[in-house]
This record gives structure tokens, sequence and C-alpha cells, in this order.
């Protein structure tokens, strides 16, 4: 008891076995706290190739709510309503569950798959079309947050192109971490946008199309139920909008989130740096003891920023937005 | 005087330091700016840590490795989770 006493009052308060400093805030003390941090990262990273089942990030998030803030945040902006379009939502679907099966995180295919052959193949002829990707993000406000707080994405989300929008939440294993993935696409009918200028001919046609633009629009949307969260993971639930196709976790598997993992080591790590350069300044400034070395109150400055930024990072990615138009 | 003349010595980190919290909370989607942002506010704190001890005529090798070990640490544990 008394060994481990000593130990801790050497390890955190400045005396004579440490030079009256504590040995946590000796230079090799946080060397080894780089060190420590840099192979506790790779060593998350590499979880997945040990045959643990990794977390990236499962959340509650509803397409209808995507949706629904999309369409908050046109009309802020004064911009036309985008109707939710259940084409292009099996299209954004298809594209998820591609994107899960082929281990990719970007626009194009590494077979070289276009996102837009997910718009032929559910039969959407478009004139205008975009995408937003978004994954790990824990929640349908902060992607959509994200999305506008991103200039290019931001012009895709409240672009007057635009009349349609299908998404999706795809739930699965990307490259060994299970992962949220939002795909958001937006479009306009080639046929609608033919219809402005045209014949009576052409025009019954598009008031057929426009009939069955309003059947699409009047279909209920499908009532998204949340996603499996981190500890809901058990297979049960697997909704219309999301599919998990890592399958469910055997009791062997580990479930961690690498992004969380991280996120408590700097937040563990820094904490204690930041409490025992406090400590270690309390007990100078009460014993007046002079010591050579750097300022206590800039370390502390400095730490309080990284510790402040630390919880301010949240996890979430985006890749920059696309669009194709059809002349 | 010697108040005043500590404020003034600490003023500059304490507005790098101010202004890194508030770009993290501005631009707290902007992987490049958050990245930048660190790396900017972990260099100022070194250099800072280096002008002070100069003035102060108590730079020693020891000093400048013991700011710039911290700065690593603190621009590390941001950097892993951006």
């Amino acid at each position: 008891m008394q060994v481990l006493s000593n130990t801790i009052s050497h390890l955190i308060l400045p005396g004579y076995s440490n030079n009256q400093k504590a040995k946590l805030l000796h230079t090799e003390s946080i060397l080894a706290l780089i060190i420590l941090l840099f192979f506790g990262q790779i060593l998350i990273n590499h979880f997945p190739y040990l045959g643990a089942n990794v977390l990236g990030y499962a959340s509650q998030i509803s397409t209808d709510e995507i949706v629904r803030l999309t369409n908050e945040k046109r009309s802020n902006d004064g911009d036309v309503q985008v109707a939710y379009s259940p084409l292009l939502s099996a299209a954004a679907k298809a594209k998820g569950e591609d994107m899960l099966a082929k281990g990719y995180w970007a626009h194009v295919a590494p077979d070289g798959t276009q996102p837009w052959k997910f718009f032929s193949n559910v039969g959407y002829k478009y004139k205008y079309a975009g995408e937003n990707l978004a994954k790990d993000f824990p929640s349908a406000q902060a992607a959509v947050d994200a999305w506008m707080a991103s200039p290019s994405h931001k012009d895709n989300l409240l672009s007057t192109k635009y009349d349609e929008i299908g998404v999706a939440v795809v739930e699965g294993n990307l490259n060994g971490v299970d992962t949220t993935i939002i795909v958001q696409l937006f479009g306009k009918r080639y046929d609608t946008s033919i219809a402005s200028a045209t014949t009576d001919a052409s025009a019954k046609t598009i008031s057929e199309d426009a009939n069955q633009t309003l059947t699409i629009k009047t279909t209920p949307v499908p009532s998204p139920t949340p996603l499996i969260t981190a500890n809901q993971i058990t297979g049960s639930d697997i909704s219309n909008n999301s599919e998990k196709t890592s399958g469910s976790p055997t009791p062997f598997q580990i479930l961690i989130s690498p992004f969380s993992t991280k996120k408590g080591f700097s937040f563990t790590s820094t904490s204690i740096l930041l409490i025992t350069f406090t400590v270690d300044a309390v007990f100078l400034a009460r014993r007046k003891v002079a010591r050579v070395g750097g300022r206590t109150v800039a370390h502390v400055l400095f730490l309080s920023m990284v510790l402040i930024a630390i919880i301010l990072i949240q996890s979430g990615d985006l890749l920059p937005p696309i669009g194709d138009t059809i002349k | 005087m010697k108040e005043k003349y500590l404020i003034t010595h600490y003023l500059p980190l304490i507005v790098v330091m101010v202004a890194a919290v508030f770009g993290f909370y501005i631009f707290a989607y902007d992987k490049a700016l958050k990245m930048s942002l660190v790396i900017a506010s972990g260099a100022s704190y070194f250099v800072w840590g280096l002008i002070h001890h100069f003035i102060h005529k108590d730079l020693s090798w020891e000093v400048a490795f013991e700011y710039l070990i911290i700065c690593l640490f603190g621009v590390y544990a941001i950097l892993i989770l951006v």
C-alpha cells in the first residue's frame, strides 16, 4: 500500500524523488504518452484484420428526417421544396449497398461504376442528378448540418435544378468497420423538364407523367425505422430503409467504435496531463519552489485548448458532392 | 507592473488558443481547416514558448524540448480524431 502511494505521488506530485516535478510531466513521460497514443491508434485501425467486429458508427438516422431537414433548409433559403421520390430512394439504397459490397467510400466504384448507373437501373431518367454522401454521423441533423457547412454540398442541397429527392441510410461492414452511410440523391426528371415547353401531344405525355409523379408523391414515405444502435446490434432489427449487411456479431466478437475509442484515449491522456500540471503548479506555488523549465500556465492553456477541441470534434465524414446533367 | 507585464506576455497565447477553439466550433466539418488550425495553434504555442523564454533569458534546449513535446502531444491527440 505504501509502495502504491509512493508511486502515485511520484507520478503526479512534485517532490524529492522526481526532482520537484511530477514524473508524468517529464518529457520522457509525455513522449511515452505520444507513443502509447500512436500504437493505440494503430491497434484500433488494425482490429478488423484481427477478426474483431469494429463499429464505425451506428446511430438512429431516419431517411424521413433527412428529407424533412433538407426541405427545411431549402425553405429557409427561399427555394422550392423537393418531393420525395421512391425511385431515387431505391437508387440511393442500391448505391449504398454497392459501396458496402465492393468496399469503397467514393462516388465512383472501383470497377468504374458511376453513380448515375443507379439512377438508370431503377428507371429514373434525369435531366439533372446530384449525389451527396456522408458516413458515420451520429444523427440526421448532424449530417445535414455538415452538408450545409460545406459550400459545395450546400449548393447541391439547395440547388433549384432539382425537384426530387431520395435518401437511403445503409448500415453495414465497410472494409472491416461497421459503418452508417447516408446516400442522398437529387434529381429532375428528363420528361418533366421537356414538359415546360412542348406541344399538346407531349403535354399529354407529360400529363401522364405528372400523374405518375403525383402518385409517387402521394405514396406514403416509408416510415423510417431507426437504425440499430451501438448496443443493439444483435441482428434483431433491420428496417426497410436500412440494411445491415455484416450480420450480427457473435458473442466472441468485440464491438468497438474506432472514433469513440480514439477520442477516449485522447481525452483521458490530455486530462491526466492537464490535471497533473495544475496539481504541480499548486504544489510549487505553496512550497515556493523555483524550477527551471517551461511555464505551467502556458502548458495548461494549450492543453485546455486541446481538451476542448477533442470534446468538440464529432464523428462523420463527407465526400465532395457530385452532379450530372443530360443535355 | 508585474501583472501588466504578465498579461501582455500571455495575451497573445490566450488569443491564439481561444481563436483555435472558436475555429474548431465554427468549422466543425471542415477537415482540412481543422487540421490547419491544430497545426497552427501548436506551432504558435511552441514559438510563444521560445520567444517568452528568450525574453526572460532562460531559454535552453531542455525548455525548448519541453514545449516541443507538449506541442507534439496536443497536435497528435487532436489529429488522430480529425
